[in-house]
């Protein structure tokens, strides 16, 4: 069902970061959203905007991913909230995450000391 | 007093039934124009009656959906009446608000918020529910506020307002299968996300869509999900065709009958494609659907909600299948027209084939101007009364499309119609384009606007006088509307020479 975390649900972490644009984000999701049939999306959401803030640079790819069902959750504006997250999924290697524009440092290294690839657009 | 947990609800603009005229509640997507905004909200959409515990003897179709939904997996739920909320700030842990056009983003509000400058009375009803104290009241109190319905994308264009009213979660299509799980998390304090979009691969099978418990705003029912027309400025055409079945259809006119609605407005996005082969229509299963409802509700009035064009014509051609309904199963007994909504968008072939290719089917795109003259023809002849739309602003116009469109109207001016201008709102496979604004509007866009203006006029005259709102009770209604067009003549006539000025420019 769509409000589980059901194996056809596909995560997506997104960091807003300082400036960037969500436009090459449209275009990726919905490349992953073709390439990988994806029906349900869960975009998690990391932005300093705040809730529901962070809509505001986000919209966009709300309104170009019209074939899947999507569920979109704020889950905090630091760099430990990010680390929060990512300690409770319990499978990294399935997971997607997506840096826009500039991160803070120590989250690029906390994803790197997990091995755990990242996007940055 | 019933201890309902979970409240659904609307403004005003929506939880009133339009003193039994649907066409009234159009009134509700403008601003008060030369009169007090209470007056005007009476016209468009005066108190619905309720019972003993503010429940809605109608309501909007779509709340009844989910309410009949969450009822029917346990949950206590209700439908409550905006003036009567306050009754179960003891009770209430979730609050839903459903409303087709929250903030008058869509259309036709968006066209007449634009051209008078003055926000639609939807807007500030609805704005002036959310601020109210019950509402307050209930935020602190902890209750989880769930907003939707299709008019849910226009919380992404408010977020200041979203974070006042404190709105927990944003939820958008068609909800039937994911709604009790959402619904059973706010109860149980689990977290939310922020915002849901059921996508088409979760829509609900014929199976898991609800019989409505109680009844709906002016008998609206159902009778089929989905378009296959693919037209690309709307979002239903991404949802599965499904027909529900007669036996649910009757079901719900006999929960309407019992609330004491008499009257049946078929609900699709083209009724006569009701059982239909793809895009041609088929007279047995239209035939039966009409029969059988009439045999239900007896002498009372039988609507449909938005026909196709080309459908209609496919039907009257082919069958004498329209001449055949309206005759003997409409135009009986007391009923002497049906309404109807349908959409011409735009009158110029080369912009039908980008935008709507499928929609003059199974006629060639190209004969679409000749297709939208016959259906209109054939409507006048059967004493049907369309209110038709049609879209400036959409996406790769040019102005001599925007000619064509003036050229079709004054073809359509012996036809006894309604036709409304509607500025482009992007939806569907549209969603990414961007808005039509006030300054996109170029001459030939008012030219369009001012020979629809003066069609409308003169035909709206015509239908109040000889079809509409002919009941006694609806006299001080009738009178009201026909100086409200006196109003206007007189205001476009005064505007006249500096119109011509600019159309000249």
């Amino acid at each position: 069902m769509l409000m589980s975390t059901s194996l056809d649900t596909h995560h997506v972490v997104v960091v807003l970061g300082d400036g960037g644009t969500t436009d090459k984000l449209v275009y990726l999701t919905n490349e992953f959203i073709i390439k990988r049939g994806v029906k349900r999306l869960f975009v998690h959401v990391i932005s300093q905007d705040g809730r529901p803030k962070y809509f505001e640079r986000f919209r966009n790819v709300l309104q170009s991913l019209i074939h899947c069902s999507l569920i979109i959750k704020y889950e905090g504006s630091t760099t430990n909230d990010f680390i929060r997250l990512i300690k409770s999924t319990h499978d990294l290697s399935k997971l997607v995450v997506v840096l826009v524009g500039e991160p803070p440092t120590e989250l690029k290294d906390f994803l790197k000391e997990l091995g755990i690839n990242y996007i940055s657009v | 007093m019933p201890d309902y947990e979970v409240i659904l609800t609307s403004d005003r603009t929506m939880m009133s039934n339009h003193h039994g005229k649907e066409f009234l509640g159009f009134l509700a997507t403008g601003p008060a124009i030369n009169m007090p905004e209470k007056v005007w909200m009476w016209l468009a959409a005066p108190k619905l009656r309720v019972d003993e515990f503010g429940r809605p003897k109608e309501a909007p179709y779509g709340l009844r959906k989910v309410e009949a939904k969450l009822i029917d997996e346990g949950f206590k739920a209700a439908i409550i009446d905006p003036d009567y909320i306050h009754k179960y700030l003891n009770s209430m842990k979730v609050l839903m608000v459903g409303h087709h056009d929250f903030f008058a983003y869509g259309p036709p509000s968006i066209g007449w918020w634009v051209i008078t400058g003055k926000e639609p009375v939807n807007r500030l009803s609805l704005m002036r529910f959310m601020r109210s104290e019950v509402v307050r009241k209930a935020k602190e109190r902890g209750v989880r506020i769930i907003v939707g319905g299709p008019g849910a994308w226009q919380w992404l264009w408010e977020l200041d307002f979203w974070r006042e009213c404190g709105v927990d979660l944003v939820i958008e299509g068609e909800v039937e299968r994911v709604i009790g799980g959402v619904v059973r998390k706010a109860l149980d304090g689990e977290e939310l996300p922020d915002y849901i979009y059921v996508g088409p691969s979760d829509t609900p099978s014929i199976d898991e869509i609800p019989v409505i418990k109680g009844g709906s705003v002016n008998g609206l029912v159902e009778i089929m999900r989905g378009c296959p027309r693919g037209c690309k400025f709307c979002s239903v055409t991404l949802r599965p065709l499904r027909f529900i079945p007669l036996d649910k259809i009757c079901e719900e006119v006999k929960v309407n009958l019992r609330a004491g609605v008499r009257s049946v407005i078929l609900h699709s996005e083209d009724v006569l494609l009701y059982g239909a082969d793809g895009i041609r229509p088929k007279p047995d299963p239209l035939i039966k659907l009409h029969s059988v409802v009439r045999d239900l509700v007896k002498d009372g009035n039988i609507a449909w909600s938005h026909v196709s064009l080309s459908a209609l014509k496919y039907a009257e051609e082919n069958y004498k299948l329209v001449s055949n309904i309206v005759n003997n199963y409409i135009r009986v007994g007391k009923q002497t027209f049906i309404g109807v909504e349908v959409g011409i968008e735009t009158g110029s072939p080369r912009l039908a084939k980008i935008i709507m290719p499928a929609k003059a089917a199974p006629y060639p795109v190209e004969a679409w101007p000749d297709v939208v003259e016959d259906a209109f023809r054939i409507m006048h002849e059967n004493y049907i009364i369309p209110a038709a739309t049609l879209i400036l602003g959409l996406p790769g116009e040019e102005p001599d499309d925007v000619v064509k469109t003036a050229e079709l109207l004054d073809r359509l001016r012996p036809y006894r119609s309604i036709i409304v201008p509607m500025f482009f709102v992007p939806l569907g496979a549209l969603k990414h384009k961007d808005w039509f604004r006030k300054h996109n509007i170029n001459k030939e866009h008012i030219e369009v606007m001012l020979r629809t203006f003066h069609h409308t006029v003169y035909w709206a005259e015509e239908i109040m006088e000889k079809f509409y709102l002919r009941e006694p009770y609806l006299t001080p209604i009738r009178l009201g509307l026909k100086l409200f067009i006196q109003y206007a003549k007189w205001r476009i006539n005064k505007l006249k020479p500096e119109i011509e000025a600019l159309i000249k420019a």
